[in-house]
């Protein structure tokens, strides 16, 4: 749905005003309601699926596999991200994957893949899909929140063999029924839309056609952590901005972050 | 040999159904109004699909416009989840979904009024997000459960199943460990009528079998419609209702 | 695997169905799958109980309409203080007394939970086949049922938080024997849950419905004492009191099954079959594919409680144990305990890293390629047992014939490669000198022999029928009459059935739609030969010269597939059986006898169907043409090898008969100079045959089979056949087609021999091609001694590989080739009514004539894998079996007449000979002790095989080498030990 440049100026203004006032009426750092189910795919470990007012749906699994770390010495984590009618290499594909994995790159203040070591030897790797079914603005925020449902309700086999298998190998042999929690927390990602000196959290896709730039916020375990970067929503409004709006985000974010986070907890 | 009883002397199978029993068959409409024309989603015992229609709306490519009728275009995206193992590759561009895409649009073409919408693409998007076989089958069901939401005219039901042959016994909708360990046939159905609009078999089969299996197909087939029109007129109330309430 | 349910969420479908997902992990190649599965539970899950009146209103008819049939009966068996009762089993009694289950006299009204069914099928396969026949089978007597708790909702239990998968199934079966109870509550049935495991008897206890150990549900039975005897032996102590068992000795445990995974995978501990030695029973050997010859595994403890046979995982011992294979000869029989010769020094594996392990292998292989040396080995895990049921006899020194109750005595082996079994039994004394059955039921490792219980006494020792019975049994040989179900598949005419007289009649066509394909060859001149007094006569033959020059020969096969159709019981058990088994005095026949000496037999003047290939040949008897067909054939005479042979002598004869059989003989003889010229190897066995006296049936002498040039005749068109059908059911089912093949030897087979040639007699077997092999074979000749020739054969055939049966998916093209025959591809087609691969055979041809279409069981690799796999182990039994028999009657023969026969040396030990006596094709050891009264003095030399003593008799030394011919006396006598008959050499 496009905008003439009479309702894009009339927007600009209303956005840029102080306060900021949101065609829909939120507050700056107010978000649009969103609907999580988890684990409705018993085929995965974990699996979450989110779909945004506007629409826009994302479906996430999360599948695990026993590695030998000592060979395969690659990131325990890997996320793949498939969007609905764009090819795999296309620039917002591999954009939003190149992205997410730094995200959920294995650090051992944010996310903490030491769970998933089993033995000296094997761990267990997961794998992250991702699927967007639609989707009218950036989804990474919303991919982000539907990763962490997803990994915070997965579930892994239990190992009932021995840890130290280095000098007499042992293959890891599982429990035949019982799952165990992983507990693992992945980052939060938030995107800002920067209309003149206003920072508004989950910009709408209308938003999005006259924002100056747009700012995303990796927040992990109570604080503001990177990647942190500032994306360009549209080619019209886009411009430079100032510096001190980029303390001001962040803090948006520290502010924010655990309501969302315990939104999506409950 | 078979890990498995897949067929008991008592008659049951692996799961616990008779040789003539459906899975569990839930299907609703209108999942994704935002999103698409016209939406479904299906689980066919575990097999679980969200089907999109968008369109009839004007076709992206020039190739794609036929100015006597619509062009229809199906894409079936198994996603690398769906499996009990992750696959590697995504499944896009494989010969077997490549067929499975063209089985489809042969199979609707047939049955949706295509020439009343020319110059326009039918654009169908299957997401398959969970499978345990006789995939074919539900992916038929869910597109004309979804082309149906989407007001797209057609002449009937198309509905689908498979039946796996053990031994002499045909059994009624397989699941995977049953598709792999014999062969299997898939049948689509047009309407309440015996037309078979699809009949797909990548086994072989004993032609002297072949008629019981047709039967007990035809009839889970029909089984099948029964069970989607109950849904849609369920689904039609309730937004007759919702109307009629403002 | 396990089943299990998710917790929660039961959906109901419609009226008496409701689904459920059954969630689970599978733990495989260190990997971990997460596993969900439908489950869907219902109620319509009969108790098939004639004393229920509600479930008959339930039950739905199955895909064939046909309703469950109500088995267990209303007034089942009463038994003191309890009544009327059915039983219900737990896995542990199935697994451990399936022999009770089967004993006609106990266990009626047996109710067999579907879990337990599942648990049977993980552990046990044979087990669980024997479960499903019984079920099966026994609705008239021991009425067996199935009852599937799992898919029923009123039974289904779903797994617990922190509840084991075992705990689960245990309370699935109290469940089962809960809702039983309650269900048949009017009928005043009671509920006996028979288990073993102590834990469940315990949980249960609270329960309704009774619960009893084996032991205990046994007393309970009016035949008890009878029924106890057969009571599986289990290293329970409470009735293992004596002192054998409580002594020092243990074996190592068996490693865990991660460790054997990782073991296996990283390539420090291999898997493989083992095969105990015929001459040392604490001597094994492994072959494993990465090894050029097998590992050895010497000594008790090392071989670890592994049968041979049984698949075993083995770790290398370290260099400094490595060994030479034993020279010494050691049998169970006489093994004493307490002077054990191998040094069980354990080694703590474990403290040894998997990277010096792969090391070890390393060296391993190098050193078996080079020298004499050969890595050893211990089993850590036996994966697969090859038990079954073995013959034996008590040994009587075991046996306190003064107490009479129940006493542990040891049974002796026939197979003396194995050890001997513990039982318990009151009937010792009376058991003293029978051929008994044993069945094997653990091995813990705190007892240095197995344990196991009686099973049935087949009667004494060196009584004929109690030998032969011994023989089938040690072979496992199915002999027992065919079925009630298998005769119901006959014609019903019986032996009044004849084939149409008009084939082109309607009546005839109404009943055998099929007929109209028959081809018409009553006209042919068609005669069978065979040895005398055959009654199965598979095959028959015409020949005719044919205008251009060339010859029309047609062999005629039993058309057996007419009446054994695929899929029916007949064909199921023809399947089982894979071959009949010949013995001296018994025939065991694949199929029943009204088929195979009458209906399918091609008797001479009457109308027989057959299945026909006909050749058109040129005047060497190249194929110009071949033909296939279905036929009706009416035989003109049925030759004897002699008879035919004098007939084609006979020069007065010149009727067409006579004419044709010529022809044949002369195409014969050109066939098989073709196949020599080609390769084909003619190697020898030291066959004989036993001549029974026809009045006694005692045998009377035994005589080295001849062969006439009629033999030869036979032979050559049934490989033509043979080879003719192989090409054909090969082109039409490229993947299924049923074959045989054999490998060429690996020159490793061949070293000793070669080595003994060379070294003895400066002469050697070549290898390159199976022409060399049989040209090199031709040049082994000793001048002086016309025997020796066939004394090289008889020790290479002993060095070639076993030709196989295989289907044509299973290997390359190239792969198919027949070594010994020098042929492409091969079948076997030529008698069906004693081989199962030639019923194969003749369906896949008649599927590729277009005659009817082939059944799906041999167009599915699987189950042609499964035919394969069986009818290869039958028939290397039914082998062995034969020469078993040969070999028991050759040891009746020598009893009355001790002889002084001349034999060859074909092995020499360190601690004797082994001498092969040609007369009566039987080879036996002597030992050192009965060569010299000084064993010390003897002397073995292992380079130029040869054995150096002082003579018992002269005191002088002699030499014996490899190849000698000597003089042995020879006679029989009875073991008293083993109370088996052995031939008994002594050097002359």
């Amino acid at each position: 749905m496009s905008l003439s440049v009479a309702e894009k100026s009339y927007l600009y203004d209303s956005l840029s005003a102080f306060p900021a006032i949101r065609p829909d009426g939120r507050k700056p750092y107010q978000f649009r309601p969103i609907e999580i189910s988890t684990d409705f795919l018993p085929n995965s470990n974990g699996s979450s699926r989110i779909i945004a007012s506007d629409g826009s749906e994302c479906i996430v699994s999360v599948k695990s596999k026993v590695i030998d770390h000592t060979i395969d010495n690659d990131d325990l984590i890997k996320v793949e991200v498939d969007i609905a009618g764009q090819r795999d290499d296309s620039a917002v594909v591999e954009s939003i994957n190149s992205l997410l994995s730094k995200v959920l790159k294995p650090n051992a203040d944010t996310l903490d893949t030491s769970k998933l070591q089993l033995t000296k030897k094997y761990s267990f790797k997961l794998y992250v899909d991702v699927l967007v079914l639609s989707s009218y603005s950036n989804p990474i925020s919303l991919i982000s929140f539907a990763i962490y449902s997803a990994l915070s309700t997965t579930t892994l086999p239990k190992l009932v063999s021995g840890f130290d298998d280095l000098e007499v190998e042992e293959l890891p042999t599982f429990h035949d029924y019982d799952l165990v929690n992983l507990e693992l927390k992945s980052p939060l990602v938030f995107l800002l839309a920067l209309v003149g000196d206003n920072l508004l959290i989950d910009p709408a896709s209308n938003e999005y056609e006259v924002a100056n730039n747009g700012l995303i916020v990796t927040w992990c375990n109570g604080k503001v952590t990177g990647p942190i970067r500032t994306i360009s929503l549209n080619n019209f409004y886009s411009k430079g901005f100032d510096a001190s709006l980029l303390g001001k985000g962040i803090k948006l974010v520290e502010e924010h972050a655990n309501d969302v986070l315990q939104a999506l907890e409950s | 040999m078979s890990r498995f009883e897949l067929y008991s002397p008592e008659g049951l199978r692996l799961d616990g159904r008779r040789w003539n029993e459906l899975r569990r068959f839930e299907c609703s409409i209108n999942t994704h109004a935002h999103a698409s024309d016209g939406s479904s989603y299906l689980e066919q015992g575990n097999n679980k699909i969200v089907t999109l229609v968008k369109g009839p709306q004007e076709p992206i490519l020039r190739s794609q416009l036929d100015a006597t009728k619509a062009s229809l275009n199906i894409t079936v995206n198994i996603t690398k989840f769906s499996k009990m193992e992750r696959s590697k590759s995504s499944h896009k561009n494989e010969r077997r979904v490549l067929e499975m895409q063209t089985a489809l649009v042969r199979t609707f073409e047939k049955n949706v009024m295509l020439h009343l919408y020319p110059r326009t693409l039918i654009d169908i998007e299957i997401h398959v997000l969970q499978q345990d076989g006789g995939i074919l089958g539900s992916l038929i069901n869910s597109i004309t459960l979804a082309l149906i939401d989407s007001g797209i005219a057609m002449y009937d039901y198309v509905s689908a199943i498979s039946i796996g042959l053990y031994d002499t016994t045909p059994l009624l909708d397989v699941n995977t460990l049953e598709e792999n360990a014999m062969s299997t046939v898939t049948l689509g159905v047009i309407g309440k009528s015996e037309k078979l609009s699809l009949l797909s078999v990548e086994d072989k089969i004993p032609l002297d079998r072949l008629e019981s299996v047709l039967a007990i197909g035809i009839a889970g087939a029909h089984r099948v419609r029964e069970l989607m029109d109950n849904e849609l007129r369920k689904h039609a109330a309730h937004r007759v209702a919702k109307s009629s309430a403002k | 695997m396990s089943v299990s349910a998710v917790s929660g969420g039961r959906k109901r479908l419609s009226e008496g169905l409701t689904v459920t997902q059954k969630v689970f992990v599978r733990s495989r190649n260190g990997g971990a799958t997460k596993i969900v599965r439908e489950h869907y539970l219902r109620n319509d899950i009969p108790c098939l109980s004639r004393s229920c009146s509600i479930c008959p209103t339930i039950v739905v008819p199955d895909a064939k309409n046909e309703l469950p049939k109500f088995v267990l009966s209303e007034s089942p068996q009463d038994l003191k203080n309890i009544g009327k009762h059915y039983t219900v089993l737990d896995t542990n009694i199935v697994l451990q007394a399936i022999d009770l289950l089967e004993n006609p006299n106990c266990f009626f009204d047996v109710i067999v939970p579907q879990i337990v069914l599942d648990e049977v099928r993980n552990k046990s396969y044979p087990v669980y086949t024997r479960l499903r026949n019984l079920c099966r089978d026994s609705d008239g007597k021991k009425r067996f049922i199935v009852f599937h708790n799992e898919f029923s909702e009123a039974t289904f239990v779903e797994r617990l938080k922190d509840e084991s998968i075992n705990d689960r199934n245990d309370r699935a079966i109290r469940k089962t024997c809960e809702w039983y109870l309650d269900h048949l509550a009017k009928s005043e049935i009671k509920i006996i849950l028979v288990s073993n495991d102590r834990l469940n008897r315990i949980s249960a206890s609270d329960e309704k419905f009774i619960t009893k150990s084996l032991y205990e549900y046994v007393e309970l039975l009016p035949n008890s004492d009878e029924v106890k005897e057969s009571m599986p032996n289990l290293d329970s102590s409470q009735y293992n009191k004596d002192a054998e068992s409580i002594n020092e000795f243990s074996y190592p445990e068996f490693y865990p099954t991660s460790r054997i995974m990782g073991g296996l995978k990283n390539g420090s501990l291999f898997q493989g079959n083992i095969q105990i030695s015929e001459y040392n029973f604490l001597e094994g050997s492994v072959n494993i594919p990465s090894f050029s010859r097998p590992v050895l595994v010497v000594g008790q403890k090392n071989l670890n409680r592994a049968f041979n046979g049984d698949q075993v995982i083995v770790e290398l011992l370290p260099e400094s144990q490595w060994k030479a294979p034993s020279t010494v000869a050691l049998d169970a029989e006489h093994y004493d305990v307490n002077d054990n010769p191998e040094n069980d020094n354990e080694v703590d594996a474990n403290l040894i890293a998997d990277s010096q392990r792969r090391l070890l292998a390393e060296n391993a292989i190098t050193a078996q390629k080079s020298n004499k040396v050969q890595p050893t080995a211990r089993v850590v895990a036996i994966p697969r047992r090859s038990w079954r049921q073995y013959v034996g006899q008590i040994a009587p020194n075991s046996v306190d014939t003064q107490t009479g109750g129940t006493q542990n005595v040891f049974v002796i082996l026939m197979d003396k490669c194995l050890p001997k079994i513990r039982i318990r039994t009151r009937r010792a004394t009376e058991l003293l000198s029978k051929r008994i059955v044993v069945s094997i039921d653990s091995w813990p490792s705190n007892h240095k022999f197995p344990l196991g219980h009686f099973v049935r006494n087949l009667g004494g020792v060196e009584e004929a029928q109690a030998e032969t019975e011994a023989l089938l049994l040690e072979h496992d040989v199915e002999y027992r009459p065919f079925s009630k179900k298998v005769l119901e598949c006959l014609p019903e005419e019986g032996h009044d059935w004849k084939a149409p007289v008009d084939l082109k009649s309607q009546d005839a066509i109404a009943k055998d739609p099929l007929l109209q394909k028959r081809v018409d060859l009553r006209d042919k001149l068609i005669c069978s030969i065979d040895p005398p007094g055959c009654v199965d006569i598979d095959d028959a033959l015409h020949a005719k010269k044919l205008p251009n020059g060339h010859f029309e020969v047609g062999v005629h096969i039993a058309d057996v597939t007419h009446f054994v159709k695929a899929g029916t019981p007949l064909d199921a058990e023809g399947a089982s059986r894979g071959t009949s088994v010949y013995l001296v005095d018994k025939r065991i026949d694949m199929l029943p006898m009204l088929l195979g000496t009458d209906l399918c037999s091609l008797k001479p003047y009457v109308d027989r169907f057959a299945f026909s290939v006909i050749w058109e040949l040129d005047e060497n008897a190249d194929i110009v043409k071949v033909d296939f067909s279905k036929s009706v054939i009416r035989s003109r005479e049925a030759f004897s090898y002699e008879q035919a042979q004098l007939r084609i002598d006979d020069k007065n004869q010149t009727d067409e008969l006579t004419l044709g059989m010529r022809a044949l003989l002369d195409l014969s003889i050109k066939l098989k100079q073709k196949r020599l010229d080609a390769g084909a190897l003619n190697l020898a066995s030291p066959e004989v045959k036993v001549h029974m006296d026809s009045e006694t049936s005692d045998p009377g002498e035994v005589e080295i089979k001849k062969l006439l040039a009629t033999n030869s005749l036979v032979e050559e068109f049934m490989l033509l056949a043979n080879i003719s059908v192989a090409r054909k059911i090969y082109d039409s089912f490229p993947q299924t087609a049923m074959l045989r093949r054999h490998a060429a030897p690996p020159s490793t087979n061949f070293e000793i021999l070669n080595e003994m040639l060379q070294k003895r007699k400066g002469l050697s077997i070549s290898l390159e091609s199976s022409k060399a092999l049989a040209d090199s074979l031709d040049r082994c000749v000793d001048k002086k001694d016309p025997y020796f020739n066939t004394l090289v054969r008889i020790m290479s055939t002993r060095c070639m590989m076993a030709a196989q049966y295989f289907y044509s998916g299973a290997y390359s093209y190239s792969d198919f080739r027949h070594y010994g025959l020098a042929v492409d591809i091969y079948t076997h087609f030529t008698s069906p009514i004693r081989r199962y691969c030639d019923v194969v055979a003749h369906r896949q041809l008649a599927g590729a004539i277009g005659y009817e279409p082939l059944d799906l069981s041999h167009r599915d690799k699987n189950k042609m894998e499964m035919i394969c796999k069986n009818i290869n182990r039958r028939h290397r039994n039914a082998q062995f079996a034969g020469r078993a028999s040969i070999e028991y009657y050759v040891g009746q023969v020598m009893r009355n007449n001790e002889s002084v026969e001349t034999g060859y040396v074909i092995k020499v030990l360190n601690n004797g000979i082994v001498v092969i006596v040609p007369k009566f094709g039987v080879e036996g050891l002597i030992r050192l002790e009965n060569l010299t009264k000084d064993t010390s003095s003897a002397n073995f030399d292992e380079v130029d095989f040869k054995l150096t003593f002082t003579q018992i008799d002269t005191g002088k030394q002699r030499e014996i080498h490899v190849f000698d011919k000597v003089e042995v006396q020879l006679k029989s006598v009875l073991d008293p030990v083993t109370s088996k008959r052995k031939a008994e050499l002594l050097l002359k």
